[in-house]
C-alpha cells in the first residue's frame, strides 16, 4: 500500500479523496493553485503546495509543477481525480516515468479508450453492439460523406473523436445541412480538443444515458455494479443521476454489465471506470463509450451498494484484488444524486462565481453532501461551477425523491446563485416522477415552458 | 592524435540549431553540453522575473506550509518569490559562497538564488536594486510557487542635480 498521495485535482473531489486516503491511514498532499489558497483540500491534507497561479493550464493542468510538488513532498502516488489530467496519457506516463504510482489504469488503457473512434473498435471486438455510424473520422471535402450520412440514416449527429462534452456536435436532420454542420462541428472540435476529428452516428429523439461502474484488478478479474442512469442532462452535462435505472429490468442488468467487463477485459483494464452506454426505447443498448477515471457520480453507487469507490479503487491501483463478485452486493433501495452549479436557472445558467455569504447544509437520514464550500468561501472564476453534490438513498425510487426533495429545501446558499431551484422543478415534474427520462427531458421541458 | 578529425567543431550545424529551436521551445534558460571534454554552453538572454511586492496583508495558510507572513518591513519592501515548485539553493552549488547576504546589495537582473526542480535549475533573479532585509527560505528547502524568497528594501534613486 501506498505512504503517502498527492492528489493532482480541487473541490469536491478533491476532499473526496483526501477522506479516503485519511481513512486508509495514507499520508496526504494537496496541491493547489494562487487562486485556492483558501481551499477546503488544502486545509485538510497533511501537507499542501501552492503550484501556480489561477488560470488551469498553469496550475492543475501544469505538468512539471505538479511532478515537481511530489519530487519535493517524497509521495510515491498521484491521484488524478476527475477532469484536468485524469485521463491525460501523458500525465500518467510521466508518473510513471518518475517512479510515482498513477491511481488509474494504464497509459495504454487511457489512449485506447480516450480516443473516441479506437474505443468503439474494441468494444466492437468485446462483441458489443454500436451506434450506427461512420466508423471512422469523416471529412466534408470526402464525395463519400452523404453516402455514409443515408446510410446510418437519418437524422445523424456529427462528434467529436478527440473529446465530449457536447463540443464539435451537430445533429444533421436534412442532407443539405450535412456539409456544413460537419465543417462547423470539425472547428469546434480543433478549439477545444487541439484535434479536428469528427465522426457520424444514428441521432436517437429518445435515447437513455445508462452507465455500468466496473472494478478491476490485476488479475483480470473484473466486477460490474448496477447501473446508473444519468439521462436528465443539459447540454450533454450530467445535472441529475440515479441508481438503479427505472427502465432497467434484471436480465437487461445482467446484458450491460456483462458487455461492460468485456469491455475491460478487452484493453486489460484495472482499478475502476465506467462504460457508457445509449439505450433507445425498445430496450437496444449501443456502446456509447469509456470513462477510465472515478465520475463525478460515483456517490450514487457507494450509496446504493455500500460499497466505498475511491478506497477501492486506490487498493486496486497498490495491487490488492477484489474480494467479492457481483451476487456478494446488496442492493440497497434507489440513490439518487442532483449537481448543485454556482449557476443562475433564470439566466440561461451563466456562472455566478462569488462569495457565500451563509450556508446551511442539508443533513439527516440518508442524506449525503459532497462539497468543499464552506461559509465565507469565495467561489474562483476559473473552475467549474460544481459546488456541491446532494446524494440520497432510500428504499424505493418514489422515497428517494421525496427525501431528495427534503433534502433541497434544506439546502441554504446566500451570495450567490445556483441550480437547487431548477432542480426542485424537476423533481416535481410528472414525466420526471414517472421515471419517463430521456436525455431529451431538460430541453424539452424546459423549452416547453413547463420548467 | 594522429589523422585528422573530421568533426572538429564541437558540434555540426544541424545539431547545433537543434539544441537553440529547443530552448526556444521551451523555457530553458542555460544549457551546458560537455563533449570529448570540451564544453558549450547556452544561455538565453533574460529579463528579471516579475516579483509582486510585498503588499499581501498575512491570509489563512494551509496547515503544514504555515510560514509567518507578516506585514512588510519598512514602506514598501520589495518580495522576490519562487517562479516555480522546487528546492531553494540559496548558492550556485555546495562549495560556492551564497548569492545574496542578509543586509547585502542587490542590483535589478542580479541572480539571487536557484530553485530546483527535476534536475532543472531555475535561476530567480531581483527586479528591483536595493538591500537585503530577510532571507526567507533556507538553503534545500522545498519551495512551493510563489513563496516569498527575499525581502529587499528598494533603494530611492538620488535627486536630480541642477
Amino acid at each position: 500500500m501506498f505512504k503517502k498521495v498527492l492528489i493532482a485535482n480541487r473541490g469536491e473531489i478533491a476532499v473526496r479523496v483526501i477522506r479516503a486516503c485519511k481513512e486508509l491511514g495514507l499520508e496526504t498532499v494537496a496541491v493547489h493553485s494562487e487562486a485556492d489558497r483558501n481551499c477546503l483540500h488544502a486545509r485538510l491534507a497533511d501537507r499542501s503546495i501552492c503550484i501556480g497561479p489561477g488560470p488551469a493550464p498553469d496550475s492543475y493542468l501544469n505538468i512539471p509543477s505538479i511532478i515537481s510538488a511530489c519530487e519535493i513532498t517524497g509521495v510515491d502516488a498521484v491521484h488524478p481525480g476527475y477532469g484536468f489530467l485524469s485521463e491525460s496519457e501523458d500525465f500518467a506516463e510521466i508518473c510513471e516515468a518518475h517512479g510515482l504510482a498513477f491511481i488509474g489504469p494504464s497509459k495504454e488503457s487511457i489512449q485506447k479508450m480516450g480516443h473516441k473512434i479506437e474505443a468503439k473498435k474494441i468494444a466492437r471486438e468485446a462483441g458489443i453492439e454500436l451506434i450506427p455510424g461512420s466508423n471512422g473520422v469523416v471529412s466534408a471535402d470526402d464525395p463519400e460523406l452523404p453516402k455514409i450520412a443515408r446510410k446510418i440514416g437519418y437524422p445523424v449527429i456529427v462528434k467529436a473523436c478527440g473529446g465530449g462534452g457536447g463540443k464539435g456536435m451537430r445533429i444533421v436532420t436534412r442532407e443539405e445541412a450535412l456539409l456544413e454542420m460537419v465543417r462547423l462541428a470539425s472547428n469546434e472540435a480543433k478549439l477545444a480538443f487541439g484535434d479536428p476529428g469528427v465522426y457520424l452516428e444514428k441521432f436517437f429523439e429518445e435515447p437513455k444515458h445508462v452507465e455500468i461502474q466496473i472494478l478491476a484488478d490485476r488479475s483480470g478479474k473484473v466486477v460490474y455494479l448496477p447501473e446508473r442512469d444519468c439521462s436528465v442532462q443539459r447540454r450533454y452535462q450530467k445535472l441529475i443521476e440515479e441508481t438503479p435505472s427505472p427502465a432497467v429490468g434484471p436480465k437487461l442488468r445482467k446484458k450491460l454489465g456483462k458487455a461492460a467487463r468485456r469491455v475491460a477485459q478487452e484493453v486489460g483494464y484495472q482499478t475502476v471506470g465506467t462504460v457508457e452506454f445509449l439505450l433507445d426505447k425498445d430496450g437496444q443498448f449501443y456502446f456509447m463509450e469509456m470513462n477510465t477515471r472515478i465520475q463525478v457520480e460515483h456517490p450514487i453507487t457507494e450509496v446504493l451498494c455500500g460499497i466505498d469507490l475511491v478506497k477501492w479503487q486506490i487498493r486496486l491501483a497498490a495491487g490488492e484484488k477484489l474480494d467479492f463478485d457481483e451476487d456478494d452486493v446488496r442492493v440497497n433501495g434507489h440513490a439518487m444524486e442532483c449537481r448543485v452549479n454556482a449557476e443562475d436557472p433564470d439566466h440561461d445558467f451563466v456562472p455566478c462565481p462569488g462569495r457565500i455569504e451563509e450556508l446551511v447544509l442539508p443533513g439527516g437520514p440518508g442524506v449525503r453532501v459532497d462539497t468543499h464550500i464552506y461559509s465565507g468561501y469565495t467561489i474562483p472564476s476559473f473552475y467549474d461551477s460544481l459546488l456541491a453534490k446532494v446524494i440520497v438513498g432510500h428504499q424505493d425510487r418514489d422515497t428517494a425523491i421525496a427525501r431528495m426533495r427534503r433534502a433541497l429545501g434544506e439546502f441554504s446558499i446566500e451570495g450567490i446563485k445556483t441550480t437547487i431551484p431548477f432542480h426542485q422543478k424537476v423533481l416535481e415534474h410528472s414525466a420526471f416522477r414517472y421515471g419517463d427520462v430521456t436525455t431529451n427531458f431538460v430541453a424539452k421541458h424546459v423549452f416547453g415552458g413547463e420548467i | 592524435m594522429n589523422g585528422s578529425d573530421k568533426k572538429t567543431d564541437l558540434f555540426d550545424k544541424d545539431e547545433f540549431k537543434e539544441i537553440v529551436a529547443y530552448m526556444e521551445k521551451t523555457d530553458l534558460e542555460f544549457v551546458e553540453f560537455e563533449r570529448e571534454g570540451r564544453k558549450i554552453s547556452f544561455r538565453r538572454a533574460m529579463a528579471a522575473i516579475p516579483a509582486s511586492r510585498a503588499s499581501q496583508a498575512a491570509s489563512a495558510r494551509p496547515e503544514g506550509e504555515r510560514r509567518d507572513e507578516e506585514e512588510p518591513s519598512g514602506p514598501e519592501a520589495f518580495s522576490i518569490r519562487s517562479p516555480i515548485v522546487g528546492r531553494f539553493h540559496s548558492s550556485m552549488g555546495p562549495d560556492r559562497p551564497p548569492l545574496v547576504v542578509d543586509g547585502g546589495l542587490v542590483t535589478a537582473g542580479q541572480k539571487v538564488a536557484i530553485v530546483e526542480a527535476m534536475k532543472i535549475k531555475k535561476e530567480v533573479f531581483s527586479a528591483v536594486t536595493g538591500r537585503v532585509l530577510e532571507i526567507l527560505a533556507r538553503d534545500g528547502e522545498a519551495v512551493e510557487y510563489g513563496q516569498e524568497l527575499f525581502r529587499v528594501q528598494p533603494e530611492q534613486e538620488p535627486a536630480q542635480e541642477g
